[in-house]
């Protein structure tokens, strides 16, 4: 009968060291003991080290924002490429505004900033709003590629038709560098407007504003690089 | 019965829940580890070959959208199809090149403020669709 008792005590003192052993497993450190004044120190560094590597990461993370100004209340937002509304905070004493000239910049005041100006800004954004750091008035371009449908050699424009099939008016003036691959060597080659033929792909860069003639995607082409139909007959 | 009699059974009761349990515990922790397929037979799945991603591999890996940089010129690094071409466009520079690995990795200059950079990727078989991505990249000399 003892032998008997003491069998049944050794089993259950071998089943409860197992479930002892499950539970030390699965338990976890808790953070919220540390009391100690080296504990409290080391933690403040932690706090410290953590709070240097979220700036640089804001920093890094950093992104800017283009579009065309807007001002409505004397509040100034900007509209980007894809019609979404920025508002803009501008704080006189931090906000940096400069005007962009070619490959030099000028500072200028936040009351210079116009309706319809191009602008840039930086900050932190949250939401739609940017806590701005700098402002830059800039030139707005764009830069498409796309099939010459039409070549209007009285008035010197051609219209492209782009991947996205959005439709393109392009006015080659004087001042517009135009530029054709050569198809076998892939060279650049300086041309003249009479070398382009319909069913050509042209890319182009372009300035663009806020006028009506933009508006009806028509602009001026600063330049054009155009691949001959040759090119994808190989 | 006997008590010893009703004992016994106790203990030999608890004794099997005990073992069983530990067996329990013990076998989902092997299978855990190691999940076997119950048949080595090859599944075959239908798929449907879409041509113009099976030809046209085209990513930027860098730089990032709207990324804003302190330096005059950025690298441009992505993936794209063996002996495509691909053209490079901003308002101040015009690169074409052939790729020749699948990786590539390009210099383009930046103007001050905003830089538009088109890119656009012209598959190795001419009659292919080409692709296009559009980066904007901005050039801030003080930050």
């Amino acid at each position: 009968m003892k032998l008997i008792t003491y069998l049944f005590v050794i089993s259950l003192l071998l089943f409860n060291l197992s479930m002892v052993r499950a539970e030390v497993a699965i338990s976890t450190p808790s953070g919220t003991t540390a009391t100690s004044s080296a504990d409290t120190k080391e933690s403040n560094d932690v706090k410290n080290i953590k709070e240097k590597l979220a700036s640089i990461t804001r920093k890094k993370d950093q992104r800017a924002m283009g579009g065309f100004c807007k001002i409505k209340d004397s509040k100034v937002s900007l509209v980007d490429s894809e019609g979404v509304e920025y508002s803009v905070v501008i704080d006189e004493s931090l906000t940096k505004v400069y005007q962009i000239n070619g490959s030099s910049k000028k500072e200028i005041k936040s009351s210079d900033l116009k309706q319809d100006m191009y602008i840039v800004s930086t900050g932190p954004t949250v939401d739609k709003s940017i806590s701005a750091n700098v402002v830059l008035v800039d030139d707005a371009y764009v830069v498409q590629s796309g099939k010459i449908t039409e070549i209007n050699k009285t008035d010197f424009f051609i219209k492209v038709t782009a991947q996205d099939k959005e439709e393109y008016t392009l006015d080659i003036e004087a001042g517009t560098k135009q530029n054709m691959i050569n198809p076998k060597t892939l060279e650049i080659e300086k041309i003249g407007f009479s070398k382009i033929k319909e069913g050509d792909v042209v890319h182009f860069a372009a300035k663009k504003d806020t006028s009506d003639k933009n508006s009806k995607n028509r602009f001026a082409a600063q330049k054009i690089l155009v691949i001959p139909q040759e090119y994808f007959m190989k | 019965m006997k008590k010893e009699t009703g004992y016994a059974i106790l203990l030999g009761v608890t004794f099997g829940v005990v073992l069983s349990l530990v067996m329990i515990f013990k076998t989902k922790d092997s299978q855990m580890g190691k999940s076997k397929p119950l048949t080595s037979e090859k599944k075959v799945v239908p798929t449907v070959q879409d041509t113009n991603s099976l030809t046209q591999t085209f990513k930027i890996n860098e730089p990032q959208d709207r990324q804003i940089f302190n330096t005059k010129s950025i690298s441009i690094k992505g993936v794209a199809e063996k002996d495509s071409v691909l053209i490079i466009q901003s308002p101040i520079k015009d690169i074409v090149f052939k790729v020749e690995k699948e990786e590539f990795s390009v210099d383009m200059p930046l103007a001050l403020g905003e830089n538009v950079i088109s890119l656009t990727l012209y598959p190795k078989n001419s009659q292919g669709r080409s692709q296009q991505k559009e980066l904007r990249i901005y050039y801030l000399d003080e930050q």
